[in-house]
This record gives structure tokens, C-alpha cells and sequence, in this order.
């Protein structure tokens, strides 16, 4: 009912609920859910005193009820809800919108509750209310984008009623986590959402730019519900600085822009909505408008699909390279990150994320990659698997709106994929293949890509958020093949489809294969390609890019491509001057690129173990000499032992045995109960540098984990850190059942509250006061 | 209850001087120390602050010489009455140098684990730089008695969870506690500030 009317007509909320129940008596402190059952009365007045100033929906008095803060969170809602019923008695025009706030906490990974917790406890606030009969569910208030889509979800799967959802925003136009108004929107309509839009933040005039915003990018309504501006102290007495005329005012601006729905929060009483409503009732609603730009999004921003094109980083996929498939392999979640990390360097829009490998649990892996990719990578994932459950999994707690790769003509593909993708949002890569195979010509291609955007509208999934790839096969089997691609490409620009391509298949099995794909690669952007999943560490490739843009009039007076031409040498004889530094300089100047650039030179011509004994070890011995004598401090320090780490991988490839090296193992971990990791990590760094084999078993550690890794990895030197007084016994506990299980374990313990002492006491083997003594010892250790 | 007479401030990141003084005892290195790796973390530091702060006026009453009331509660501490003494109002302030700090310094814990340390350290001297700046402009002139705060002296952390209620701080600061009652974004601070007039 609510869902045409919202097409129809112009639909007001209410107004400010706290402020006004502090006016009638609310005692500073004392939570107004109370009142839902000390004063219903009262609460029952102030719903009335909102439809009768115009408001549509009334919001129930449940902002900060969930069942982590109240144990009694179910009565405290269906009081809530009777209070509204009392005042709309059955107005069939009237509407109860059960309101949701925040949980008050911040999810992972930057804070401490899971995602699903979070939806779990949101989850348990929706079943009552759709039991006691809210007419529609308001997620209000949110200023995490990740906590939203907890929210949401929790609605869509507890409830079939309408959910609206309305965020704070900034003045910098942000959610405190960072997240525009495009990322949202995308994000939100991919959940599909009823409505939403910004309430409470600041004053209607100061939201105007995100309302803007907001407006240009949704598809669905937009609701704006502002504060009465700033609150501010006269007397003791809370005043908010926009009146009931001066925010009437606003908000018909704010209607004019294209807001369709509107109302007030914090400090907005009835005279602000009957204003509102009186000003703004015979303007009529703004237009519905097609989009054709598809947006994706992460935890910060949306990337635009459509007349820019995106390049798509391939990197994280394990086909073809032995040492990602090594860290897969060992869990060695850091190495996959950095591959991402490398690749937003170098300016690529979206990360693909494939990380499947027959030996490995994928789900596990996928769920670590793309929950630590999301804290520390900005840029919106490409999920990259064929397991459907897999895929459901990353949908799910991915923070944003991703891209799915991929669904193909196939029926059972498409029965997979396409569920996954209407319940938690997404754009597809669509494959023109099916179950008979790739065609051979363009329009047989076509036509698999016109059946599955078919299917798709019939799972209510929009043609823009279908991205056609016409597949590029080599031409080294079949000559046609470039151009049968090309002519896919043609038809379905003009048929307004989207389309993506992998790009670098089509040289496979060619040598020189960047000369072919970069060639194509320009061909193909010629014909209206919007993404190519390719290669950003091919020069070829970013060139033909950059290049592209700034023949076609998208790079505004070239300036992307000016930034970019400045960065590259002028042609391959002209190297740098770091290049030239010798290793052992480069690792005591700290300088990576460097060392690793002498390391690959030196390792043409020179042993390996020549090359650690006369220039790293020796350049590490000065720096660590140096650090001793206070000549060279900690920064400098980790900076050489990160040269030195970095030049060492380089260097261990030539190693053809690597037994012997695997022989130095130290385990590392900062001991339960102490999250302070930075001592331990100093630490790694440097053993690593000096070419110990450290595994880092991370912070927060189990006594038993410590010991279960040591026996499994038959290590026998042990090193622990604390940094809290209060951890130490923890330490102690570990020390004990660590020499129990092995009495020819070693411990050493260092971090901030241990002593000399301290660790005797704690009968730990050895004390190190940093670092370097902590290599010192192991190297002694391992002699 | 959620209290709405918040004045809630967004500061300039160039407002802000990193005290390096701060920064080098964070770092174990001589206060005028400089290397082109830290200054390359605080210019990168830089790109990503968001500074804002928040208060609240309260006025103090002092129950015994180790229970102080600020309006929301007993309080009960013996150092944060001594820091109190004498002040009949008091500001209760929240400062944040924003969640791209966090981000930035675990980022780095991959790329480069020393330059993110070195992150951490000058986020630190950041954010006790901020807060300084918050409490020039509060407590302009006259004497500033010791800037104090839950897990100070024998002042529990657990009143941390009603001081950022006080402030708001969810909706003006972006600050959350998680179950150790540690703040989010990690580089952020509470103080109570007492005036004496």
C-alpha cells in the first residue's frame, strides 16, 4: 500500500521524538524507551500531535532498543507499536514505521562485532515488529555503511514489509566511515530498498549539496529528514538556531531538488511538519528517471560504469603463479592483500578477487580476503568464483555494491547467480557462452547475451547491471577470432548493453603477448568497451589506457595522461639513478626499490649466498651497530631490515634448496589478552631480514595455539610479547605449558613491561631489550 | 538519553601541528631528528585526517574529596577530584583524528609494517596535538588544571562508555566502543577539562 502510494503522492514522517519528549517531562539520562511503558499516554499524545500537523508516517519510539541494551527489548517494542496504533486507529492513510537506530558499536574489522552479530540483533527487533504490526521498517540514523547493510538485511530476511533507510551525512558530504551519497545509493538500491535517504547530521540547508547528491543518483525516492540546525545552550535550555519558517523554507528547496519524501528530526516539532506540509504540498514529485549509468560501490565511493571505462585489476587469481598459489596455500593472507594494494597503486577502479584453489577451503579464504581487503583498500571487489556458496558468502559481507564474476547463458549458471544477486545487490559479468558453447559469430553471442538479460528481468535485475563479456579467444588457434569479438562488442553497444572484457586472452600462445593485447586492447575500447579485466603492471597496457582517454575528449585537457606520461622513463635505456645505488647502500639507506633492483642485477652474476654474506647481512650488521649506539634510530632501522627483507625474496628464488633456510624457524606471537602487536612485528621484520622463517602467529594468542604451532612446525625457539602489565601471567602460563611439552624449548620474551627480572621470574630462557637482540640471540641460537 | 547540546567542531587538518616532540618519544628518536621516511608518513598521514572535536559545559559538584558529580553520575576517583578542585565547571571534550588513520596504519601493516609504525606514532602526537588545540580555544586564558580522562590514576576506564555518551560522540565524533572499551577510530581522546575562574 505504502510502496504505490509513495509513487503517487508526496509522503510526510514526523518530526523530532527526543526533544520533544524532553519538553514534556523526559528527565535527562532517563531513556525515552521507557516511556513506552511508564507514560504510553504520553507517547500516544505526541504521534497524534504529528498526523494532525500532516505527517503521513508516524516513527515509533524504539530508536535505541535492541536486545544487547534491554533484556525486555520485545516488550518495549510492542508497547512502542500499540502506542502508534492508539494514535493512528486504523487510518488507512496513516502509517507506522517501526524505527531501527545504530547498535552503538562498530563492526569488523576496525571494531568488535561481527557482521553477523550485527545483523543477528537487528534481525530480533524486526520479528517483534512485523509481529505487532509496523506498517513499514525506518533504519534511521546510520553513519557506517557496513552497519546499514546489517540493518537492511535483517529487514528483508525477517520481514516482507516495506524498508526505507535514511544516513547521517557530514559536511564533508560523508558517513563517518566514509561512504558518499553515490556509494550508498548504489549500495542501497542493489538491497532494494523502498526509499532512502539522509536524516538528523546538520540543518536542511547545510544538506542541500547531499540531497543533490542523492537525488541525481537514486532511482528510488528520496527521504530528508533534517535537524532544526545546531542545537544551542540559552539559559540551560537546548534551542535549536533554524525555526519552524526558516526550515519550512528550506525544505521546499529541499522538494524542488527532487526530495519526495520529507520531515524533521532532532529539535523539529509539529509547527516545523505543518509548515513543511503547507509549503511544500503542491509541488509535484519529481519525474522518474532511467538510469543508464551502472554503478558499484565500496565502503567510500561508487565506481560509474558507463562512459569512462574501468579497468579491472586481475592480479589477485592464482592461474598461473606459483607463489600466489604458495600463499594461498599458507594462508599468507598479507601477500594477497599487497597484490591488491600493488594495483590501486598503479590506478586500476575495481579489484577482481579470485582465490580458488582445489587443496584450499575457498569459502575461508575468501571471507579473510575480502573482509581485510574492505578495511584496508578502498577501491569496489570483483567476487570471482564458480561455487555459488562461495559467491553468497563474500555478497553478503562485502561493504558495498560488488561486481559478480560471472553468470554465462547456461540455465543452471543463471538460477545460481541471479538469486544471489537480487537479494544482496551486485553487477553481473555476463559470459556469452551456454551450454553448447562459445558460437562462433557475433550474433549467435549476441543473442546469448539478449536471453540472459531476459532471465535477469525476470529476477527484477536491471539491464545496467548486466555487463556483457563478449570473450576475446586467441588468435593463434583461430584468426577470426579478434574481430568476431570486436563485431560482439558493436551490437551490444548499440543495443545500450554494457560490456567487459579479459583481454589478454586473445594472445595466448603468442610471444611478446602485451604487443597483442595492448594493440587489441585499443581496438576493442574503439568499439564502446566499458571494463577490461586486464594487467595494470603491463606498461602496454596502462598506455593504451591513458592514451585512449585522452585521444577520445574524456581526460579533461589531458591532464591524466600528462600525470601519467611524467612517471614513466622516456624509453627503456634511460633507468633511474636508484637503480644504480649498490645493494649494500640501498639496505643501509632503507630504500626498497632500490635494493630490490641491485639484488636482481647482482643475483645475474653472483652466487646467492654471496650476495646475503657481503651485502645484506653486512649492510644489516652496520645499520644494527649503528642502532646500538644511538647513532641510527628505530625508523631507519625497520627501514633498512624492509630493504633487506624485500631483497632477499628476490634473492631466495635463486636459491635452488631452500631446506636449508626452512631450518631457521622462530614462532612469534603476542601472548593472549594483549592486542599491542606493533613490539612483535618490529621484531619479525628483522629476524626476516637477517633470513629467519618466522611464523607470526599474531596477537591475542592461545597458550595451546603456541604450543600446537611449535610442535607441528617442530620449532624450538619461541618468542613472545606483552605489552600490559596485566597480560604477563598470561605469558607466564604460556612459558609453562610451551617448556612442558618440549623442555628443549627456547622462549624469549620481550614488549613494554618486561625486565630482566620480570622474565627470570616468569622462567622464560632469554630477555631481549629489542629487536636486535632478539636476532642477536636467535642467530646465536641457530649457530 | 541522548544529550543535544553537543557543540560539535570540524578542524582543518592544517590547523594542526604534530608535535614533534610527541611524535620523536614514540619513536626512541632525539627530538629534532628528521628522516625523509617520517616526513613521507606525515605528509601521507595528512591526506587522511578528518579532525574534529566536541564538548559539553558541566558544572562540577564535588561530593567528597573522591566523588564528583558532572552530570551524569557519580564519578567516583580521588585524582580526578584533586584534578577538579576548585573548578566549579569543567568541559568534557571528545577529539578524533578520524577512521582513515586506522585504515592508513593497517594498509601499512601490509606494505611496509615500519612505516606503519611510524604512522601509529605520529597519529598519537596527531591526535594529542588536536586535542591541545581544542582545549587552547576552550579554556583560552587563566589557569589550566590537569587535562583528565577515564583510565587516568585511579579514574576507570569504565566511565568512558557515559563521558561518549555525553558527547554524543557516535553522531558527532564517530566514536564506538568496543567490549574492551577501547575507542574506534583508535586514535582518538577524552578529556575533562576544569575551568577555574
Amino acid at each position: 500500500m505504502i510502496r504505490e502510494l509513495l509513487k503517487k503522492k508526496r509522503l510526510y514522517f514526523d518530526g523530532g521524538t527526543g526533544t520533544v519528549l524532553q519538553k514534556m517531562g523526559l528527565k535527562p539520562g532517563e531513556p525515552p524507551e521507557n516511556w513506552n511503558i511508564t507514560n504510553p499516554d504520553k507517547i500516544t499524545a505526541l504521534h497524534k500531535t504529528y498526523l494532525e500537523a500532516g505527517s503521513d508516517i508516524i516513527t515509533t519510539n524504539t530508536f535505541g532498543i535492541n536486545k544487547e541494551k534491554y533484556q525486555n527489548y520485545e516488550q518495549l517494542i510492542s508497547a512502542g507499536i500499540d502506542c502508534a496504533k492508539k494514535a493512528v486507529m486504523d487510518k488507512k492513510d496513516k502509517f507506522i514505521a517501526f524505527d531501527i537506530g545504530p547498535t552503538g558499536r562498530l563492526l569488523e574489522p576496525l571494531g568488535d562485532l561481527s557482521f553477523d552479530s550485527a545483523v543477528d540483533i537487528f534481525a530480533a527487533n524486526v520479528r517483534v515488529a512485523a509481529r505487532c504490526g509496523a506498517n513499514l521498517i525506518l533504519i534511521e540514523t546510520m553513519n557506517d555503511s557496513y552497519e546499514t547493510k546489517a540493518a537492511v538485511l535483517a529487514a528483508k530476511e525477517n520481514c516482507d514489509l516495506p524498508v526505507f533507510v535514511t544516513n547521517v551525512y557530514d559536511e564533508s558530504g560523508h558517513l563517518m566511515t566514509g561512504a558518499d551519497p553515490a556509494a550508498i545509493v548504489a549500495m542501497l538500491e542493489g538491497l532494494r530498498v523502498d526509499a532512502l535517504g539522509v536524516n538528523c547530521s546538520l540543518g536542511p540547508d547545510k544538506m542541500l549539496p547531499v540531497v543533490k547528491k542523492l537525488c541525481e543518483y537514486a532511482s528510488v525516492p528520496v527521504i530528508v529528514n533534517p535537524n532544526a540546525g545546531l542545537p544551542e545552550s540559552i539559559n540551560g535550555v537546548t534551542v535549536y538556531n533554524v525555526n519552524a519558517d526558516g526550515f519550512s523554507d528550506c525544505m521546499k528547496e529541499i522538494a524542488l531538488c527532487g526530495a519526495s519524501v520529507l520531515g524533521g528530526c532532532c529539535g523539529t516539532t509539529p509547527e516545523y511538519i505543518a509548515k513543511t506540509v503547507e509549503k511544500t504540498r503542491d509541488i509535484p514529485l519529481p519525474r522518474e528517471k532511467e538510469h543508464t549509468e551502472t554503478l558499484i560501490s565500496s565502503y567510500t565511493h561508487a565506481v560509474k560504469i558507463g562512459n569512462d571505462p574501468v579497468l579491472i585489476g586481475e592480479r589477485i587469481n592464482p592461474t598461473g603463479k606459483p607463489k600466489f598459489k604458495q600463499a594461498l596455500r599458507d594462508g599468507n593472507i598479507n601477500y594477497i592483500i599487497n597484490e591488491g594494494l600493488l594495483q590501486a597503486d598503479k590506478g586500476v577502479h575495481v579489484l577482481d578477487v579470485n582465490v580458488g584453489l582445489p587443496e584450499i577451503d575457498e569459502e575461508t579464504m575468501m571471507v579473510s580476503v575480502v573482509s581485510k581487503l574492505q578495511a584496508v583498500c578502498d577501491l569496489p571487489l570483483q567476487i570471482d568464483t564458480s561455487d555459488p556458496k562461495v559467491l553468497e558468502k563474500a555478497l553478503r559481507l562485502y561493504n558495498g555494491k560488488a561486481l559478480v564474476n560471472s553468470v554465462n547463458g547456461d540455465s543452471d549458471s543463471m538460477k545460481n547467480v541471479f538469486p544471489l544477486v537480487k537479494k544482496y545487490g551486485g553487477a553481473v559479468i555476463a559470459l556469452t557462452l551456454d551450454k553448447g558453447g562459445i558460437p562462433d559469430t557475433a550474433e549467435e553471442r549476441f543473442s546469448i547475451a539478449k536471453k540472459i538479460i531476459e532471465k535477469a528481468a525476470e529476477y527484477g535485475i536491471d539491464k545496467k547491471d548486466i555487463i556483457v563479456d563478449p570473450l576475446a579467444l586467441t588468435i593463434s588457434s583461430n584468426q577470426e577470432s579478434a574481430k568476431i569479438t570486436l563485431d560482439t562488442i558493436k551490437l551490444l553497444k548499440n543495443a545500450g548493453i554494457k560490456t567487459s572484457l579479459g583481454v589478454s586472452n586473445i594472445s595466448f600462445g603468442l610471444p611478446r603477448r602485451e604487443l597483442i593485447n595492448s594493440a587489441f586492447f585499443m581496438s576493442a575500447l574503439y568499439c564502446g568497451l566499458d571494463c577490461a579485466i586486464m594487467n595494470p603492471f603491463s606498461a602496454d597496457m596502462m598506455s593504451v589506457y591513458y592514451a585512449f582517454r585522452a585521444l577520445n575528449g574524456i581526460d579533461t585537457a589531458c591532464a591524466d595522461y600528462i600525470a601519467y606520461a611524467a612517471e614513466i622513463p622516456a624509453d627503456n635505456n634511460e633507468k633511474r639513478s636508484t637503480d644504480e645505488a649498490d645493494l649494500k647502500t640501498a639496505v643501509i639507506k632503507g630504500v626498497k626499490e632500490s635494493a630490490v633492483n641491485s639484488a636482481k642485477k647482482l643475483s645475474e652474476t653472483e652466487e646467492p649466498l654471496q650476495i646475503i654474506n657481503s651485502y645484506i647481512i653486512p649492510a644489516l650488521d652496520e645499520i644494527g651497530a649503528a642502532f646500538e649506539q644511538k647513532k641510527a634510530y628505530l625508523p631507519q632501522l625497520l627501514m633498512s631490515a624492509e630493504a633487506a627483507s624485500a631483497a632477499f625474496e628476490i634473492i631466495k628464488e635463486k636459491i635452488p634448496d631452500k631446506s636449508g633456510e626452512k631450518g631457521k624457524k622462530v614462532i612469534l606471537a603476542t601472548v593472549k589478552g594483549d592486542i599491542h602487536d606493533i613490539g612483535k612485528n618490529i621484531v619479525k621484520v628483522m629476524l626476516e631480514s637477517y633470513g629467519f622463517n618466522v611464523i607470526d602467529l599474531g596477537r591475542d594468542v592461545d597458550p595451546e595455539t603456541v604450543v600446537e604451532a611449535a610442535l607441528k612446525n617442530n620449532c624450538r625457539l619461541i618468542g613472545l610479547s606483552a605489552l600490559m602489565t596485566t597480560t604477563v601471567p598470561s605469558m607466564e602460563n604460556t612459558i609453562k605449558l610451551l617448556h612442558k611439552a618440549d623442555k628443549d624449548i627456547t622462549v624469549i620474551v620481550g614488549g613494554a613491561v618486561l625486565t630482566e627480572e620480570y622474565a627470570a621470574m616468569i622462567k622464560a630462557d632469554c630477555y631481549a631489550k629489542d629487536a636486535m637482540e632478539t636476532v642477536r640471540f636467535a642467530e646465536k641460537f641457530y649457530s | 538519553m541522548r544529550n543535544f547540546n553537543v557543540t560539535a567542531v570540524s578542524v582543518d587538518s592544517k590547523q594542526i601541528v604534530i608535535d614533534k616532540n610527541e611524535a620523536a618519544v614514540r619513536l626512541k628518536i632525539p627530538r629534532n631528528y628528521t628522516n625523509e621516511t617520517v616526513s613521507r608518513c606525515e605528509e601521507n598521514l595528512r591526506r587522511v585526517l578528518n579532525c574534529k572535536y566536541a564538548y559539553i559545559n558541566v558544572s562540577v559538584q564535588m561530593k567528597s574529596d573522591n566523588i564528583c558529580d558532572l552530570g551524569f553520575g557519580d564519578i567516583e576517583s580521588y585524582d580526578l577530584a584533586k584534578a577538579l578542585k576548585g573548578c566549579n565547571e569543567a568541559y568534557i571534550l571528545g577529539v578524533t583524528i578520524g577512521i582513515g588513520a586506522d585504515r592508513l596504519i593497517q594498509k601499512l601493516a601490509v606494505t611496509s609494517p615500519a612505516e606503519s609504525f611510524i604512522t601509529d606514532a605520529l597519529a598519537s602526537a596527531a591526535a594529542e596535538s588536536l586535542c591541545d588545540y581544542a582545549d587552547n580555544i576552550l579554556r583560552k586564558e587563566g589557569e589550566k588544571p590537569f587535562r583528565f580522562a577515564p583510565g587516568y590514576g585511579d579514574m576507570p576506564l569504565s566511565y568512558q562508555p557515559a563521558v561518549l555518551e555525553a558527547l554524543n560522540a557516535d553522531y558527532t565524533l564517530g566514536i564506538r566502543l568496543n567490549g574492551s572499551l577501547l575507542m574506534t577510530p583508535m586514535k582518538s581522546i577524552t578529556a575533562i577539562l576544569g575551568i577555574k575562574k
